[in-house]
């Protein structure tokens, strides 16, 4: 999609536009079309990061999309949002307090490709912040850490499931959302490291700036 | 002259806009079969009433295991579309089974009365056939034939109003 808005932008800006609408080039219409799905479904291109809108709480929201129909998210959790979900999961305060000020994202995945196969691992992403890479704290690291502070079995499945899925799959069509951890104290600021699969072939990209939420009071 | 160019010009738009329209309707919604086709893993859960549910005994229609969460957005959105499709296929030999998983009945049954969900709902509380089926993230669905084989499975939720995708499921449905 960011490709054909862009064509169309770059049409409109050199007249191509109104010209192919004055029928002197109707031919191109087909060649148009032709070049959109190329430039959506092409796997070769340089993935695009778009930037910033702001949420209905106040949070913003990254968005990375591939030229192959790729599509990342991440929204900011304020962590009252984090705390008052896992709190009302039989979560303690302290536990729910734990995980909600370690600057956590909605991270969606949508495979709007037309044929590939998209596989995730996010054991291989990278928090990069003051040159240094860190892993993600994974799902299954949490869960040790609720074992221990004696969360409910309840409680850490309701964890498990709001959870970004660790290794992903997906079909055209799939999609995905879930909870994922930078642990980086609220406020900080980091580049996120993203690798995935597409038909078994690697891509990277790198998510310049993002930010954890700021620990403020939602409500008063 | 100049009425037939905006004629054309208009017209070319309108198609431009509708095979872009439709292609995003189609790839957004289909249902792809599986390469590897799989005995569906059994189970025997407690419906909403307290009744245990055999997935065997759904064996001869095709059935669509749902798993869900009550504070699942997408869950949420697409259970509406899921209560629409099932009251137009029901008398197909069609039946949605939707897992939830881990929630207490109280939690769930005022929710889905909100809903008017009726279509069977199963309660899955210690997560235990959500692993059997190896399931990544929720919402997903399987489908599965009348021998009650994995033909379809779908991550993430759909508009199953959607026409594309009720299109691809009556085609499952009829296929022998």
């Amino acid at each position: 999609m960011y490709y054909f808005k862009s064509l169309v932008a770059r049409m409109i800006k050199i007249g191509l536009l109104n010209r192919i609408l004055d029928y002197k080039l109707l031919f191109v219409i087909p060649i148009l079309m032709l070049e959109c799905g190329c430039a959506i479904h092409s796997s070769n291109r340089i993935t695009q990061q778009r930037l910033i809108e702001k949420g209905p709480v106040g949070a913003y929201r990254w968005v990375v999309e591939s030229p192959s129909g790729v599509h990342f998210q991440f929204v900011q959790r304020i962590p009252d949002q984090t705390r008052a979900f896992y709190m009302a999961r039989e979560f303690s305060t302290a536990a729910a307090n734990k995980y909600a000020t370690a600057c956590i994202f909605q991270a969606i995945l949508n495979n709007n490709s037309k044929n590939l196969v998209i596989k995730t691992d996010l054991s291989s992403w990278r928090v990069i912040q003051n040159g240094k890479k860190s892993p993600l704290p994974l799902e299954r690291d949490w869960q040790k850490i609720w074992k221990k502070m004696n969360i409910s079995n309840s409680g850490r499945i309701a964890f498990r499931w709001s959870q970004f899925p660790t290794i992903q799959i997906d079909k055209p069509g799939d999609w995905f959302q879930g909870m994922t951890a930078a642990n980086l104290p609220p406020g900080s600021k980091f580049d996120l490291y993203l690798k995935w699969y597409e038909n078994d072939k690697p891509r990277e990209a790198v998510i310049h700036k993002l930010q954890c939420a700021d620990d403020r009071r939602l409500v008063k | 002259m100049t009425n037939s160019i905006n004629i054309v010009r208009q017209s070319l738009l309108i198609l431009f806009l509708l095979g872009w329209g439709i292609y995003a309707v189609a790839a957004g919604n289909n249902i792809r079969p599986l390469k590897n086709i799989l005995p569906a893993p059994s189970f025997a859960l407690a419906d909403l009433d307290g009744n245990i549910q055999h997935l065997k005994d759904y064996r001869g229609k095709i059935v669509a295991v749902n798993f869900w969460a009550s504070w699942c957005p997408p869950c949420r959105k697409e259970l509406p579309s899921m209560q629409r499709t099932y009251d137009a296929f029901k008398n197909k030999d069609f039946v949605i089974l939707a897992i939830n998983v881990g929630e207490k009945w109280d939690t769930v049954a005022p929710f889905l009365d909100n809903l008017s969900i009726k279509f069977p709902v199963l309660f899955d509380s210690k997560s235990k056939i959500i692993e059997q089926w190896k399931v990544l993230g929720l919402p997903s669905t399987f489908i599965l034939d009348r021998k009650g084989n994995i033909t379809h499975r779908f991550n993430g939720g759909r508009d199953w109003n959607n026409p594309g995708f009720r299109k691809a499921l009556l085609k499952i449905i009829k296929a022998k």
